[in-house]
């Protein structure tokens, strides 16, 4: 190098920047790669878990083989658990259970049947009523009155 | 492949990239490792994006600089007075001393990476406000302009603070000094 104490500035602009550009790079520690990647992971691990095709491939097929031994189980076992299943409700269908889910089926009928009654009789209907039987009940209070003060000549008052 | 080998084969090519921009900023490996695996983390962030650009280096490197600006900004005055402290009793940092360690060089060399290695240190003993804008002019080949855009200071402050760095190293470097 030729670094001397009376440079012209140019000159030391020219130096520093060829020295400089001749520095060795420096080189990352061994440590960077290993921290990045754990927090890599970590932060992964948290974001979203792994797919299936993501998986060590002895996980895939230990996964692959406990599903086609569910699925072949199933298959075979059906008609054993269809059979069961069909012995089991028809003892409940005969048991206490059956009558109350009877007793609870005609109950809902049965409001079902006062509900539609009401909405198509009842409601149309009580807008005409109630005045109506208003209007009776003071006719005959108003004719019941009268009767009283002629007939009877007031002699409930004497 | 997975994500993370793909990110993996990344980082190993980009890591040596972006520690050497930090370390050079920063003046200091620990804190150039630290914001480098922030560097990194961001990336990972935007690896679909960024994982088969061609703009990728230039991305770290833009996200580098301003990191560290940043964690200059940020940290290194709470801890300058302790840092300088160091610094007049502490040795080489340790690539610095691996750069003098090295067991290849042998004449002239040996005597080139001698020079390198105090370059090294000169450069790393130069205060903040005149080790980064000379990085990033003679490293990072910024202009002054935007040397004094990034750092929210004035040309005339920036072009100063470069030659009195220059001026600085030239003073640690020439004969009369190098034999200290």
């Amino acid at each position: 190098m030729r670094w001397h104490p009376n440079m012209h500035p140019d000159e030391l602009a020219r130096l520093v920047d060829r020295e400089l550009k001749r520095l060795p790079a420096p080189q990352a520690p061994a440590t960077l790669l290993p921290r990045v990647m754990a927090a890599v992971r970590a932060r992964a691990g948290e974001a979203a878990p792994r797919t299936w095709m993501a998986w060590p491939l002895a996980w895939r097929l230990g996964s692959a083989a406990a599903a086609a031994v569910l699925i072949a189980g199933l298959v075979w076992a059906w008609p054993v658990v269809q059979s069961q299943v069909f012995v089991q409700l028809a003892a409940l269908a005969e048991g206490p259970l059956f009558r109350i889910v009877d007793a609870w089926r005609e109950l809902g009928a049965v409001s079902t049947a006062a509900g539609v009654i009401w909405r198509t009789v009842v409601q149309p209907l009580g807008w005409v009523v109630l005045p109506l039987v208003l209007l009776m009940w003071v006719a005959c209070a108003t004719f019941g009155a009268a009767l009283g003060r002629v007939a009877l000549g007031g002699a409930t008052q004497s | 492949m997975t994500d993370a080998d793909r990110f993996e084969a990344f980082l190993r090519e980009f890591q040596d990239m972006v520690f050497a921009s930090a370390v050079r900023l920063l003046g200091n490996p620990a804190e150039a490792e630290d914001v480098a695996q922030t560097v990194f983390l961001k990336a990972f962030e935007r690896f679909d994006t960024i994982g088969q650009s061609p703009a990728a280096a230039g991305w770290l490197k833009t996200v580098t600089t301003n990191l560290c600006l940043n964690h200059l900004s940020r940290y290194r005055s709470r801890w300058r007075l302790f840092s300088e402290l160091e610094k007049d009793d502490a040795g080489p940092a340790p690539y610095e001393a691996a750069l003098v360690a090295d067991p290849h060089p042998a004449g002239d060399d040996l005597e080139c990476a001698a020079d390198q290695a105090r370059l090294e240190q000169a450069l790393q003993r130069l205060p903040d406000h005149q080790r980064v804008p000379i990085v990033l002019f003679h490293f990072e080949e910024r202009s002054y302009q935007d040397i004094a855009n990034l750092l929210g200071v004035s040309l005339g402050k920036v072009k100063t603070d470069i030659h009195r760095g220059r001026d600085a190293l030239r003073h640690a470097l020439a004969p009369e000094h190098a034999s200290r």
